[in-house]
C-alpha cells in the first residue's frame, strides 16, 4: 500500500476507516497461510477480496471478527483495529455482535427458518417485535416468498442457495456495522446474486461491507474497492500476500501489477 | 491409451477384479453371521433358561402370583419370599447415583469439551491438563468395579462415617458410572460440528449460550444415551455394594419422607431414606443363589433375575429410543 492511494480513498469516500489491518500474518502451526498484508477499508464502502484458491482470503476475514480463535493452532501477529480499536482489546462477543459474518458454507443453524433469525436477536437481547424483524429480513435477502408457509420448518431442509440467502437474512437481521461475507453468492442463481448484490449496494450506507467473490463480474458491480491476493512461494512455503489493493475502477481498468492483470483476465477472457 | 494402462481399462480384468471382491465380502458375511449366531444363541439360552425356572414363580400362579412375588419382602419360606425391598432399595440407590451423576458428568464433560484448553478461562487450564485428564477419566472407565467399591468402604462408610446406607451406595456408583458419563457427553458434544459453533458464535452468542441452546440439544441423544448406559451398568452392580456391605436380608423399605416413625414419635425427615439399610436386586439375586434349597437357588433367584433382565434391557430400549428421536429431530 502506498500512501497516495490511501489518501486518494479517504477522499473518495469522505469517511472513516473501519477496519485497519497493519502487517497482519497468520500461520496455521507451522504453516503461513497469509503475510504482512496491511490495508484499510473505509466506512460504508464495499471491499472485495479476491484472489486464486488457497490465497488466505478467508483467513483474513476471519481475523477481523477474531474467528480464528476457535482454532487453536492459529497464530496472528501485526495489529488489527476496527472502529480504530485493537480487536485483542475488544470483547469477543461485543466484537462479532459488531462485525457481523456469512460464512463460506452456509451453516444455518438446525432449528426452524423462523428460529434461526429470531435466536440471534434474542440472543442480543433485541427489544423490538422479532416476528417483524424476521419477515423484513427474510424479505431483504428474497426468501420470504419461497418460506413463508413453512417458517417452523427445519432450515436444513433448505435448498443451499435458500439455506445461504437465510445466512445472510441471520446476519443482516442483527443490523451489525460491519459484514463479512465469505462467497455469499457461490450457490446461487443469477437471479438470486444479482438480488444479492441490489442489497449490498443499498445497504452500504449503514454498513461497511467486506465481500470475498470469486466472481469478477460480482466485484466489479458492487464494490468500491478491491483488494487482490496472491500466493507466492519462499523458502519452501506457499502462502498469500497482498498483491494489489485500490479502488474498483482502477483495479479493474488499469491494474498496476503483472499478477492482477493476468488474474482478470483468464478469467474474464 | 490401452497400452498405457491396460489394467484399468481391459473390462475382463475389472469384471475378475469384481468377483475376487465379492467373494471376500461373502467370506465376511459367513464370519460375521456366525460370530452373530454364537453371541446371540449363547444369550438366548441364558435367558430362556432363566425364563423357565423363574417362570415357574413369576407366572406360576397367574398374574396374582407374579404381583406376589413383586410386592412381598424376604422370608425365611421361600413361596412367599419377595423381591419389594430390592426393588426399592434399587430404584434409591439409582435415584441417588442419577442425582449425584447426571450433573457431574454431563458438566464435567461439557468443561472438558468447551472450556479447557482454550486459553480465555479466568484460571489458566492448559490443553495438556486437559489431555492428561481426558487420559484418566478413560483409564477410570475400565477400572473393576469392585476397585470402586473399596474405595467407598474406606472414603464413604468410615472416614465419612456414612454406614451402609443408600448414601454410601449411590455415593459408590455415581464415581463408579462417573467416567462413562463424563467420556459419552464429550463424544456427543465433540460430534458438533464446528460450522454451528462459529455461526452461533458469529451472532454475538457467549458460550454459555452457545451451549445452552445448540451444543446440548444438539447433542442430547448422545448424552441421553450415554447416562442410560451408565444407569443401567449401576442397576447391575453387585461388586462394589457387597465390599461396602450392603445387606442381604433385610425386611423393611426405607422410610418415606415424611412417613410417621415405626419406632418412636414423630415423622421421618425428609431424607431419612439416604441413611438407612438396603438392598438392591443383584445383591437379592447373589443371595438367593448362594441358598442351598433349589427353590431360592434355582426358582427365586430366576425369578428375580429375569426381572432385573427386563429393567436393564427396558432401560436400554429406552436409550435407542431416545437416540433414534434425537437423530430424527437433528441432523446434518
Ligand atoms: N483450519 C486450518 N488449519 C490449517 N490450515 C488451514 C486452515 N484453514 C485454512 N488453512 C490453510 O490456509 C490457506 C488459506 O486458506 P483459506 O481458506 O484462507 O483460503 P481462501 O483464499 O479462502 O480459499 P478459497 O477461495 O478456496 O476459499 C490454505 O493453504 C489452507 O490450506
Ligand atoms: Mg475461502
Amino acid at each position: 500500500m502506498n500512501p497516495e492511494q490511501k489518501t486518494v480513498g479517504t477522499v473518495l469516500q469522505g469517511e472513516g476507516v473501519s477496519i485497519a489491518l497493519e502487517d497482519v500474518t497468520v500461520f496455521y502451526g507451522i504453516n503461513p497461510a497469509i503475510q504482512n498484508v496491511t490495508l484499510d477499508i473505509y466506512s460504508n464502502t464495499v471491499t472485495a477480496f479476491i484472489g486464486p484458491s488457497g490465497c488466505g482470503k478467508t483467513t483474513l476475514l476471519r481475523c477481523i471478527n477474531r474467528m480464528n480463535d476457535m482454532i487453536t493452532t492459529t497464530q496472528i501477529t501485526g495489529a488489527i483495529r476496527v472502529f480504530g480499536e485493537d480487536v485483542r482489546k475488544i470483547d469477543p462477543i461485543e466484537l462479532r455482535r459488531r462485525v457481523g459474518m456469512v460464512f463460506q458454507r452456509p451453516n444455518p443453524f438446525p432449528t426452524s427458518i423462523y428460529e434461526n433469525i429470531a435466536l440471534g436477536l434474542r440472543v442480543n437481547g433485541f427489544r423490538g417485535n422479532i416476528s417483524d424483524q424476521v419477515e423484513k429480513y427474510l424479505r431483504l435477502v428474497g426468501l420470504y416468498d419461497e418460506v413463508k408457509d413453512r417458517l417452523k420448518m427445519n432450515a436444513l431442509q433448505l435448498s443451499g442457495g435458500q439455506q445461504q440467502r437465510l445466512c445472510i437474512a441471520r446476519t443482516l437481521a442483527l443490523e451489525p456495522e460491519i459484514i463479512l461475507m465469505d462467497e455469499p453468492c457461490s450457490s446461487l442463481d443469477p437471479i438470486s446474486s444479482i438480488r444479492i448484490d441490489n442489497l449490498i449496494t443499498q445497504l452500504k450506507k449503514y454498513f461497511t461491507v467486506v465481500i470475498i467473490t470469486h466472481n469478477l463480474q460480482q466485484a466489479a458491480r458492487i464494490a468500491d474497492w478491491v483488494a487482490f491476493l496472491k500466493v507466492v512461494e519462499a523458502e519452501g512455503a506457499r502462502f498469500g500476500v497482498l498483491g494489489e489493493y485500490a479502488t474498483s475502477t482502477d483495479f479493474f481498468t488499469k491494474p498496476s501489477s503483472i499478477d492482477a492483470y493476468n488474474y482478470i483476465n483468464t478469467r474474464i477472457g | 491409451m490401452t497400452n498405457e494402462m491396460p489394467d484399468l481399462v481391459d473390462i475382463q480384468v475389472i469384471r475378475r477384479g469384481i468377483k475376487s471382491r465379492k467373494r471376500m465380502d461373502n467370506i465376511f458375511i459367513g464370519v460375521g453371521l456366525g460370530s452373530l449366531a454364537f453371541s446371540l444363541g449363547v444369550l438366548l439360552v441364558l435367558i430362556g433358561k432363566l425364563l423357565v425356572e423363574g417362570g415357574k414363580r413369576l407366572f406360576g400362579q397367574g398374574i396374582a402370583g407374579l404381583w406376589n412375588f413383586l410386592t412381598s419382602v424376604p422370608d425365611s419360606n421361600p413361596e412367599v419370599a419377595g423381591i419389594k425391598i430390592a426393588i426399592i432399595g434399587s430404584f434409591c440407590v439409582i435415584l441417588l447415583t442419577a442425582i449425584i451423576a447426571v450433573p457431574l458428568g454431563i458438566g464435567a464433560g461439557i468443561f472438558l469439551e468447551e472450556y479447557a484448553g482454550r486459553g480465555d478461562l479466568p484460571i489458566p487450564f492448559p490443553k495438556w491438563m486437559s489431555n492428561i485428564i481426558e487420559i484418566n477419566i478413560s483409564n477410570l472407565a475400565g477400572v473393576p468395579s469392585i476397585i470402586y467399591g473399596l474405595l467407598a468402604m474406606g472414603l464413604f462408610k468410615y472416614q465419612l462415617r456414612l454406614g451402609e446406607t443408600i448414601a454410601t451406595a449411590g455415593l459408590t456408583l455415581a464415581l463408579l458410572i462417573l467416567p462413562i458419563i463424563i467420556v459419552t457427553t464429550r463424544e456427543a458434544i465433540k460430534a458438533v460440528p464446528q460450522a454451528l459453533r462459529e455461526g452461533v458464535y458469529a451472532i454475538g452468542a457467549s458460550r454459555w449460550q452457545m451451549i445452552w441452546d445448540h451444543i446440548l440439544p444438539a447433542s442430547a441423544g448422545g448424552i441421553l444415551t450415554g447416562l442410560i448406559v451408565g444407569l443401567s451398568r449401576a442397576i447391575g452392580e453387585a461388586a462394589p455394594l457387597v465390599t461396602i456391605g450392603a445387606l442381604t436380608f433385610i425386611t423393611f423399605p426405607p422410610p418415606f419422607p415424611f412417613s410417621p416413625k415405626l419406632v418412636g414419635e414423630g415423622l421421618h425427615g425428609p431424607f431419612d431414606w439416604l441413611f438407612s439399610p438396603f438392598t438392591v436386586m443383584p445383591i437379592q439375586v447373589f443371595d438367593w443363589v448362594s441358598r442351598p434349597r433349589p427353590e431360592f437357588s434355582v426358582v427365586n433367584a430366576g425369578a428375580a433375575a429375569v426381572v432385573l433382565v427386563v429393567m436393564t434391557l427396558s432401560m436400554n430400549a429406552l436409550a435407542i429410543y431416545l437416540r433414534i428421536y434425537f437423530r430424527k429431530r437433528v441432523k446434518w
